[in-house]
């Protein structure tokens, strides 16, 4: 598979690391050329591009700061990019739109929720808005998955912090998508939740989600990444660099 | 896992969830929970906000009725106040004109958008592949209906209390319904203006890469990034800066001009100031705001544009992104409480982009290495350094100055304002500017107070630093009692001795600006006070009046020759001993710095 694109502007020539031979699909799922991002003036990750096609999953790996989530808000919608084009499904990323809404499911370090609504209908809220069959089902499949059948009844603010990530992770699980965008999905989960994320992630990836996650747990790079993507600590366009998960998870112990 | 993927068999294609659903399924669910979750949708503060709105109509009213001299000179043949005057209802032109100025830049500046979501419906609704214009729409119509509702019932307050029923119940009521149309109007038509310059300038996602499909370059994507970014600046100065700026430098100019040039003064003259009433006359003539039994056409040119702005608002909702949404909901709360609690710094932080680029940048490239204190360091290195900081810290506040200043000039624009040309209004102005300007003085030791650890960073204890924040205070507020007093006596409401306090005032303010930023935490185990507008923790009365009640004190020698018109030698020699006394008191380290449930159930009546 084929995950990164070479930068058409200038930059510093790399050996590609992920084999090229596989041909690209002739509508890849996640299309991104030359994109920049940060906020205001101020470059965060420069000239990232990366094309993602049905089954695919990306690593985002690099040190704290590196820009990781300010790149996976982009890929969202969530942050307009100062430079650069990111199309999915051949249509240009617009978060406004509901088919773009349909198809990427997001979970980033947003902790909100309605203080009147237990987990259970928060759940259920985002079950039936995306039309899934049997929508009662699908929330007592994901709340005995995550560990949250005890917690169905609870108001989100009688949570533990660890509870809350179960719940937004179950939120983005529940729901169909193409796209999944997870920004440290190990954070503040236990050791077997962890594990248990691996997994799915990977079976999710398996049956033809296309995933990109930022982790700093190697563990997830080796078992649920098809490559990786190291983010440095600059804003120079070279500062993206591409990676097996093995190369990955090898750099993040180094780092 | 393949129920993840959007599939005509895992989804169900008879029932299709629209955001009405949504919203009512969120409603449902939080009803059936029970009424303990209710009181969450009306919070305090706006009951508030709406009630201070309403009490200021009521206040504009009772100064209009009350308001002496209202004789004016004619000049030229042309129509003056004196004609206005005879032509128009009591009910006031000012009173309605204020209070849209007021409501229209309080919901901007609390929602900075106006449209504006809470951040759960942010991070649950807006993900959802539903109608946009439809999860926006409560946020939307609840900022569009605050200052309607609010500019209608004080309007209404206003048009009883001033007699506007004397000419008959009948023709009462039909000037009323006029009246508040107007109102109601104006206000609709200025946040709905507000709302389509939102719309019109969030960051155009798919416009952008429609554009790049098209080949456009990549030069001219980056000016519309820039081009965004530069109006978003310019939005949140206008608000921030330029609106209240401008509308300062206007009135204080024609003000000065005319207390220096015409030779009118504002408090004790026999006629108000006729060159600021003159653009009273372009207004439209039929407006019955202004003019009993006039044309009604205004009305409905009035009604129409504010049908059609709010039309054009509401068309343009679904072009709202989240990322607007997200930004417009946290500057919002940022807004929200530096207005409440005084501190227009939050106004900066809701800019966003500054604290952010702040917050990277190149590492140091001298970790690991010894330090060694350096040999030319003077003995007084840390103290120098602690007040250098002071300073630096204040200064790249940005919006601080507009404010600090501004509060310096606000006494003389309201004494400007016809019918609020009172002693007692002037004290009351004078009151609330020096409290907001010594919140802004002390910021710094709000930081302070906030971060201690920011304290430990320098090797000085408590007490010195206590003492020495007040420098900053000190260096900006004495300047800044010069300037307030010397306006006022510029314009006549004060006899050039009052210029001996200004200096013994800021002395003391300083001291009250420290103690200020060094309030406790709120406690809110303390007992609650029932008000007829709900309870209120006496804890949290207690924490908004730490170091205000000091401001007051220094404040009130300098008060009592202002009203009393004496400035004896002895009253200020007063002014310097209560300073001193203030600035020594509010300095100090106390024992315990937490407020005692004990106090507060003292201040609880029953």
């Amino acid at each position: 598979m084929n995950l990164f694109r070479t930068p058409s502007t200038t930059s510093l020539p790399r050996t590609p690391v992920v084999d090229s031979d596989v041909p690209l699909l002739d509508v890849p799922l996640l299309d991104v050329k030359g994109l920049d991002v940060g906020y205001g003036d101020h470059r965060v990750v420069a000239e990232v591009s990366l094309c993602l096609a049905a089954g695919d999953s990306l690593a985002v790996i690099g040190t704290n700061g590196s820009g990781k989530s300010t790149l996976l808000r982009s890929i969202a919608g969530l942050l307009p990019a100062l430079g650069g084009t990111m199309h999915l499904n051949g249509a240009g990323v617009d978060e406004r739109s509901a088919t773009f809404r349909a198809s990427v499911a997001t979970v980033f370090d947003d902790d909100a929720y309605f203080p009147g609504l237990s987990v259970g209908e928060h759940l259920m809220l985002v079950a039936t808005a995306h039309s899934v069959t049997s929508p009662a089902t699908a929330v007592a499949a994901e709340l005995d998955f995550f560990g949250l059948t005890e917690a169905e009844g609870s108001l989100p603010s009688n949570l533990s912090s660890g509870q809350r990530r179960r719940m937004l992770l179950a939120a983005a699980f529940i729901r169909p998508s193409d796209l999944l965008v997870l920004d440290e999905p190990e954070q503040r989960l236990d050791t077997v939740m962890r594990s248990r994320l691996r997994d799915r992630i990977r079976t999710l990836v398996d049956g033809g989600n296309a995933v990109v996650f930022a982790t700093h747990d190697p563990a997830f790079v080796t078992q649920c990444g098809d490559a990786a993507l190291l983010i440095g600590n600059s804003a120079r366009s070279d500062s993206a660099r591409r990676l097996t998960p093995a190369a990955g998870a090898a750099e993040m112990e180094a780092l | 896992m393949t129920d993840n993927t959007v599939t005509d068999d895992t989804v169900t294609d008879n029932t299709v969830t629209t955001a009405q659903d949504v919203r009512a399924f969120t409603r449902g669910a939080r009803a059936d929970r029970g009424s303990r979750h209710r009181h969450r949708r009306r919070t305090p503060e706006d009951l508030y906000i709406v009630g201070a709105f309403i009490v200021l109509a009521v206040v504009e009213a009772v100064g209009l009725v009350s308001a002496p001299g209202h004789s004016a000179a004619v000049l030229g043949g042309r129509a003056t106040a004196e004609w206005f005057l005879a032509a128009s209802d009591p009910i006031g032109a000012v009173a309605a004109l204020l209070l849209a100025l007021f409501a229209t830049l309080f919901t901007l500046t609390q929602r900075i958008g106006p449209v504006v979501m809470t951040r759960a419906q942010v991070h649950w609704w807006l993900p959802l592949p539903v109608d946009r214009r439809g999860v926006v729409l409560p946020g939307y119509l609840a900022s569009l209906l605050v200052p309607v509702v609010v500019l209608s019932v004080g309007t209404a307050v206003v048009f009883t209390g001033t007699g506007g029923f004397s000419a008959g119940v009948a023709d009462g009521i039909v000037k009323l319904i006029l009246t508040m149309s107007s109102v109601a109007s104006l206000a609709a038509l200025t946040h709905s203006a507000a709302a389509w310059i939102q719309v019109r300038h969030a960051p155009q996602h798919r416009k952008t890469q429609q554009s790049q499909q098209t080949q456009q370059s990549q030069q001219t994507l980056q000016s519309q990034q820039t081009q965004w970014r530069r109006w978003r600046a310019f939005r949140f100065d206008g608000v921030e800066r330029f609106i209240p700026v401008v509308v300062i430098l206007l009135v204080l100019g024609a003000t000065l001009l005319n207390a220096t040039v015409f030779n009118a003064t504002v408090i004790g003259a026999t006629g108000l100031p006729v060159p600021l009433l003159e653009w009273f006359i372009w207004l439209p003539t039929g407006w019955p705001l202004l003019v009993a039994g006039g044309a009604v056409w205004p009305v409905a040119v009035l009604v129409a544009a504010a049908l059609l702005a709010v039309g054009l608002a509401y068309r343009g909702l679904p072009s709202l992104t989240r990322f607007s949404l997200s930004r417009s909901t946290e500057a919002g709360s940022l807004a929200s409480e530096a207005l409440l609690s005084m501190e227009l710094k939050g106004l900066t932080i809701g800019r966003g982009e500054d604290a952010a680029a702040s917050q990277r940048g190149p590492g140091s490239e001298s970790i690991g290495r010894k330090r060694t204190r350096s040999s030319r360091a003077p003995a007084t290195g840390p103290t120098r350094r602690f007040i250098f900081t002071q300073f630096r810290v204040w200064r790249r506040r940005r919006g601080q100055a507009a404010g600090f200043v501004s509060s310096a000039v606000l006494p003389v624009v309201i004494l400007a304002v016809p019918y609020l040309n009172l002693g007692a209004v002037l004290v009351a102005i004078l009151v609330v500017c020096t409290l907001r300007a010594v919140t802004i003085a002390g910021s710094v030791a709000r930081t302070m107070s906030e971060l201690p650890a920011l304290g430990r960073l320098f090797p000085l204890g408590e007490g010195p630093q206590r003492r020495l924040l007040s420098a900053l205070p000190a260096a900006v507020l004495v300047p800044w009692c010069v300037l307030c007093f010397t306006l006022v006596i510029v314009v006549g409401a004060a006899p050039a001795a009052w210029i001996w306090f200004a200096v013994p005032v800021g002395l003391g303010l300083a001291g009250a600006a420290v103690r200020s930023g060094y309030r406790p935490d709120t406690n809110w185990e303390t007992p609650l006070i029932s008000t007829p507008m709900g309870a209120v923790s006496s804890g949290w009365v207690m924490n908004a009046l730490h170091g205000r009640t000091a401001t007051i004190v220094v404040l009130y020698p300098a008060l009592v020759a202002l009203v009393g018109g004496t400035m004896t030698p002895l009253l200020v020699l007063l002014q310097w001993a209560v300073a001193a006394t203030a600035w020594w008191w509010c300095t100090r380290v106390a024992a315990s710095g937490s407020l005692s449930i004990s106090w507060a159930r003292w201040m609880t009546p029953g």
